[in-house]
């Protein structure tokens, strides 16, 4: 086989230039004279009935054309389990829950509305935690859980606060702590955060004379919108069109249902003209949702010989006010609750709870970055109460081929090689030289390692679908229903389809936009799956494609299709490839010098859908939901200050089983903004609640991301265990870099202030505090 | 984005501010003297507060200025935070201004409505107080020059209406051997933990410290305390928090105790660094 | 005294050219440049002056244009993403993989160059200092600073 041109290489964004001149354009940055504009007017309250709105006075404000509440709306959304209404409904669940919407001329006027509005509220009590959620006596905050239509994989326990439970019943869990030598159990915490994208949601809707309605919005999942729009509202599927631009970043932030039907509403309100709703950022971080919070309490245990025999785990996620996808989260976190370790006895029992929180939604690790925080500080207690070093223990443990997963489903022989990352997280670490040091300044510095796993937890029909055209001058156009969020997933398609067909990847021209009418059907932007699934289609299609330029240059060149090949922008001769013909003669299909034209134009189409997936069973988890499993190990060194808890993060490294890197540049950026992600998760980023449960840090003042000048060294090394069944051998990676940083960040700290931090966010303040506890 | 509407004014001089401020008040528009804008600009988006009119005081040339005039220093209050950092007259006002905000911001901010600011902290005055500095205000009845410690009580007691001009600073208050320690929460863009300077004034040590409590200040009893030369450098740090002027904060940004056990340690360094100690 | 006591036209200075826009005397510059003048290059990410994305320079300095005033930029220079074109900053982005989702893009860009005219040679605590005014949410900043060295790379070799 030749050695590949295009896979491999660094080719430049596709999106680059547009986007250092400034001239990308994102949704919110179009506007017409005839939109009307919408803000909402949200909540103060974490938990109260509403007993009376009154818009009379708002509605005579200039410029107001409409005003719907919650008892305007009939009906709930949400992806997995329909909980959600669009404007909170009797009574208010969260902080920011919009509870009213003004449409008005203009976003000043719509604004300048809001404080006429009057609301009054009567205060309920508030649910703080999942463990206040599960206590006996706690308030039910969905009376109505009974009624919701949710997806068979969900599991809801009406009248508890529990909107899922997933369990996992692997071996013999008992037996299997009988073998242990040793034995740890501890709990793990941390409150929910946002995600943060640089570009705060934004959709528009109208609705046409014949019924047409046409969405615009900042979504991962324009498929899903269109969907869940029609099934809400009862709306012929193909009479609604979702398009998508670009987005400024999404981090699952923007996967679901969100403003689209709130959206739609408002615009049927006024009569189908086109509304715009952006939100403010305030609204971004408290109205839309954020991620999951968790709690989990872990016993596990090891053998003398450090192999881990048991491990029983309860994770308890907090969703906040809604679970619409958060139920598939706490899912996930079972399917895959070890982390990528063997363990022959599991037993977990992974909640999806209600409480007075901001809801929650898909986020980069999806479930996998909590459970990957929660296992590796059991891992790290487990291993230093045994007496092992922290790599080698994981080393011991790590899953191969032919462990079972926590599922029973067998590891094929696609299965990354952990130990080899584990061998480059050692070096990158310079791990033999000692993993803590006191500096001459009271300093002490200390290294950490962590290891991660991710499947993509999707339907088991997810899919994917490519359709190439070609112009005049043989470049091919490159449709799919997948979003760029940032990820550059289109310059990597670019260059799986440039090495099929043999032409450069500049001469493949990528479609921003995603239209639900025009591109294939797609599951959603979302689990890290893109490049793996609409990979598999383009292979497909570009194979199409080159099987309809043959068939029109064998016509021409008179000759057997089989004997053809294309390459190097041409269709040839494999044995004569002076006898050819360029593809822009063949892709628009080829005309005769007297005029005759024949076989017309080449459109290559192809598709893929996940393959042998199946749903868990119920009572004990067995089942094959995972596509694909991308593990890596990741570590970090710090430098603390005992005396005050302040601290620095001086090296983050990564090294990740991506089965083949397509484009180095992209792929190492991915893995390095999803590290600084993670650093920040467990650092610093998450909401602070006041005792009546009110988010006090809603703006960017006072939410906390990673700044320039404090990202500490970034190394990564990729290992390339092929995926055999992905484009070239690849496999997903836009989440993982983020999975195991919250571990190795607590782990780091804990070695070098000499006590467990389990909690998160590790603020120097927490550190100095539980410094001080130990010092007693 | 600002969604309701207001009336903009660019006087030229301090008596036309006060003019049109006094007019506008009378006409019940509730007047808001402007300076960079970006507190007023960001609570008039949240209509937290909603002025009637804005009457932006950077055209009148005297704000502006930043002159040593004989023995004296002169700070315009519409020179801005990053100005003030680039100046070599005050060294620690250039060090203490490099750290509001962010430098974007200081771009824009003005050391007048870092002053006169709603927000709890206003940093920029710390060094001020500390150098006994005078300010100059200006209002209807004419302007006066008043010593700064008896204008500013948890904040600057202006009249209404009245404009703050410039402050002045004596010469030889300008290159004191100082020491100044902020801290945040996380990093430097964060509002402060609290921020303390102080500053060896010909036998005392000078003290001002901000987001401590609700309100920054230089007390006269701290000051006291920590001068007081018949206890050990220890006992003083010991006997500090109870001289202060309020509570010490507590909130999302940090506890009382962490506040405190930061703020005594830094007071230790800072009475060792300033050679008060013993 | 000039006095806007309601819609007024004004003439801003934008990328060298001269436009006649109609404003409120509320608005903001970020979204007269926005909604009057189509420059849709500076971002709205918080309009409280704490992402940067909407940073343009003013007179040659960096400002959040989310906080100002579209009155207060009238007789002063004002310079968006748009008004670059092939700067060094902006190639170096390119290269060195300054950006992902490109949001936070136009404000970083922004205030780098400005950084880099005030600043060109030395790598200093002055990058950290301007830079911390800006928030980015895909990079984990390693091509951003990447960049700005690049980009004092591609000065010296251009002088």
């Amino acid at each position: 086989m030749e050695e590949p041109k295009h896979i491999g290489i660094s080719f430049p964004r596709k999106d680059g230039e547009d986007k250092v001149r400034g001239i990308l354009r994102y949704l919110g940055d179009k506007q017409s004279p005839q939109m009307l504009h919408a803000a909402l007017k949200t909540s103060p309250h974490a938990h109260a009935l509403i007993s009376k709105i009154d818009t009379a006075e708002a509605l005579k404000a200039l410029g107001v054309r409409a005003i719907l509440t919650g008892e305007d709306i009939p009906g709930n959304i949400g992806i997995y389990i329909g909980d959600k209404p669009p404007l909170a409904r009797h009574k208010v669940r969260h902080y920011g829950e919009p509870v009213a919407a003004v449409v008005a001329d203009s976003e000043e006027e719509a604004y300048a509305a809001l404080p006429l509005i009057k609301v009054e509220y009567e205060s309920l009590p508030v649910i703080h935690s999942p463990s206040e959620a599960l206590a006996e006596d706690a308030p039910l905050l969905h009376e109505e859980m009974k009624t919701y239509t949710h997806i068979p994989a969900v599991i809801p326990e009406p009248g508890s606060n529990v909107a899922n439970r997933t369990r996992i019943r692997k071996g013999d869990i008992e037996s299997g702590f009988k073998a242990c030598n040793t034995v740890v159990e501890e709990s793990f915490s941390f409150p929910p955060g946002d995600h943060v994208a640089m570009e705060p949601r934004a959709s528009t809707a109208e609705i046409l004379d014949d019924g047409q309605v046409i969405i615009h919005s900042t979504t991962q999942a324009p498929f899903v919108v269109r969907n869940l729009l029609s099934i809400s509202y009862n709306l012929p599927v193909g009479k609604i069109t979702v398009i998508t631009f670009p987005l400024g970043g999404g981090f699952g932030g923007k996967a679901g249902i969100q403003l689209e039907a709130l959206v739609y509403l408002l615009s049927k309100a006024v009569g189908g003209r086109l509304v715009r709703l952006v939100n403010s950022r305030e609204n971004d971080l408290v109205s839309s949702p954020g991620r999951t919070g968790l709690e989990a309490r872990i016993r596990l245990g090891c053998s003398k010989e450090g192999r881990l025999e048991a491990a029983e785990i309860n994770y308890y996620f907090d969703s906040g006010a809604y679970a619409d996808y958060a139920v598939n989260i706490s899912r996930a976190a079972a399917i895959a609750c070890t982390g990528p370790y063997a363990v022959p006895n599991v037993w977990c029992d992974s909640l999806c709870v209600y409480t007075n929180h901001p809801f929650a939604t898909a986020y980069r690790g999806f479930g996998h970055i909590e459970l990957a925080f929660a296992m590796e500080r059991a891992i790290d207690l487990l291993a230093e109460q045994a007496g092992f070093d922290l790599l080698e223990f994981r080393m011991i443990n790590a899953i191969r081929k032919g462990d079972t997963s926590p599922t029973q489903s067998t590891m094929d022989s696609n299965t990354g090689d952990l130990k080899m990352c584990l061998e480059n997280v050692s070096e990158m670490l310079e791990w033999e030289k000692g993993t803590r040091e006191e500096m001459p300044d009271g300093k002490v510095r200390a290294k950490s390692v962590t290891c991660f796993w991710k499947a993509p937890a999707m339907p088991t029909n997810a899919d994917g679908g490519v359709i190439l055209t070609f112009n005049e001058d043989g470049t091919v156009n490159l449709h799919c229903g997948a979003i760029e969020i940032g990820q550059g997933l289109k310059t990597a398609l670019a260059q799986v389809l440039a090495e099929k067909l043999g032409i450069n990847p500049g001469q493949v021209h990528v479609v921003d936009e995603v239209n639900t009418r025009i591109a294939p059907h797609d599951w959603a932007t979302a689990a890290s799956r893109s490049l793996f699934m609409i990979g598999r289609a383009l292979v497909e299609a570009a194979d199409d494609a080159i099987r309809q330029l043959k068939q029109t240059a064998a016509i021409v060149l008179r000759c057997p299709t089989e004997d053809l090949k294309v390459s190097e922008g041409r269709v040839f001769l494999a044995d004569e490839p002076d006898i050819g013909l360029p593809l822009a003669d063949v892709a628009l299909g080829y005309r005769y010098p007297e005029g005759n034209a024949v076989q017309g134009q080449v459109i290559g189409s192809g598709r893929y859908i996940s393959r042998r997936l199946t749903e868990i069973d119920p009572e004990t988890g067995k089942g094959r939901p995972a596509l694909e499993w991308t593990m890596g190990a990741q570590g970090v060194e710090v430098e603390l200050d005992p005396s005050d808890g302040s601290y620095r993060v001086l090296k983050a490294v990564c090294s990740m089983d991506v089965g083949k890197v397509i484009n180095p540049f992209l792929a190492r950026s991915q893995v390095v903004g999803g590290m600084s992600m993670g650093l920040g998760f467990a650092g610093w980023e998450s909401f602070i609640f006041n005792k009546q449960g009110r988010v006090i840090n809603d703006t960017l003042r006072n939410y906390n991301i990673l700044r320039y000048g404090e990202e500490p060294e970034y190394e990564v090394k990729f290992v390339e265990t092929p995926q055999r069944d992905g484009p070239y051998g690849a496999r997903g990676l836009g989440e993982q870099g983020i999975l195991g940083m919250p571990g190795a960040l607590a782990g780091a700290l804990s070695g070098a202030l000499g006590r467990p931090l389990n909690r998160l966010p590790l603020t120097p303040q927490t550190i100095w505090e539980t410094g001080k506890e130990g010092a007693k | 984005m600002i969604p309701f509407d207001l009336e903009y004014y660019l006087p030229e001089s301090t008596e036309e501010a006060a003019a049109i401020f006094a007019e506008l008040s009378e006409a019940d528009k509730g007047p808001l003297y402007y300076g960079g804008g970006t507190e007023i600009v960001t609570m008039c988006r949240q209509q937290t507060i909603k002025p009637g009119a804005l009457i932006d005081l950077k055209g009148i040339p005297e704000t502006t200025a930043l002159e040593v005039d004989g023995d004296k220093l002169i700070i315009g209050a519409n020179v801005t935070l990053t100005e003030l950092n680039e100046q070599d007259y005050f060294p620690l006002l250039a060090k203490v201004a490099r750290v509001v905000a962010d430098h974007t911001v200081r771009n824009s901010l003005t050391l007048g409505g870092n002053i006169c600011g709603k927000l709890p902290y206003r940093e920029a005055i710390l060094p001020l107080l500390t150098a006994d500095a005078d300010v100059v205000l200006a209002g209807r009845e004419g302007r006066r020059t008043e010593p700064l410690e008896d204008l500013f009580d948890k904040r600057l007691k202006l009249e209404k209406g009245e404009i703050l001009v410039q402050l002045i600073v004596p010469k030889e208050e300008l290159k004191r051997k100082s020491w100044a320690r902020r801290r945040e929460k996380h990093g430097p863009v964060d509002y402060p933990l609290y921020h303390m300077i102080g500053v060896q004034k010909k036998d005392q040590l000078a003290v001002a410290v901000s987001g401590l409590c609700a309100f920054p200040f230089r007390s006269a009893e701290l000051e006291k305390k920590v001068n007081d030369s018949a206890l050990s450098a220890q006992d003083r740090v010991d006997k500090a928090p109870d001289l202060l002027p309020g509570t010490i904060r507590n909130d999302e940004i940090g506890s009382d105790d962490y506040r405190q056990a930061l703020w005594q340690r830094d007071l230790a360094e800072l009475l060792k660094k300033m050679g008060g100690a013993e | 005294m000039k006095a806007y006591r309601d819609i007024a036209t004004i003439t801003l200075d934008i990328n060298g050219e001269e436009r006649r826009v109609v404003v409120r005397p509320a608005d903001t510059l970020l979204r007269v440049l926005r909604e009057k003048v189509g420059l849709t290059g500076a971002k709205p990410g918080c309009e409280n002056g704490d992402c940067g994305a909407c940073t343009v320079l003013l007179d040659g300095l960096p400002v959040k244009s989310c906080l100002k005033l579209a009155l207060e930029a009238v007789g002063k220079k004002i310079i968006t993403i748009e008004g670059l074109k092939d700067t060094a900053i902006q190639k170096a982005f390119m290269e060195e993989g300054g950006f992902q989702c490109g949001y936070c893009t136009s404000g970083f860009l922004v205030n780098a160059y400005a950084l880099l005219e005030k600043h060109p040679s030395s790598k200093s605590g002055a990058d950290r200092e301007w830079l911390e005014s800006n928030l980015c949410r895909c990079t984990g900043y390693e091509g951003i600073s990447r960049a700005i060295d690049k980009a004092r790379d591609i000065i010296k070799e251009y002088k």
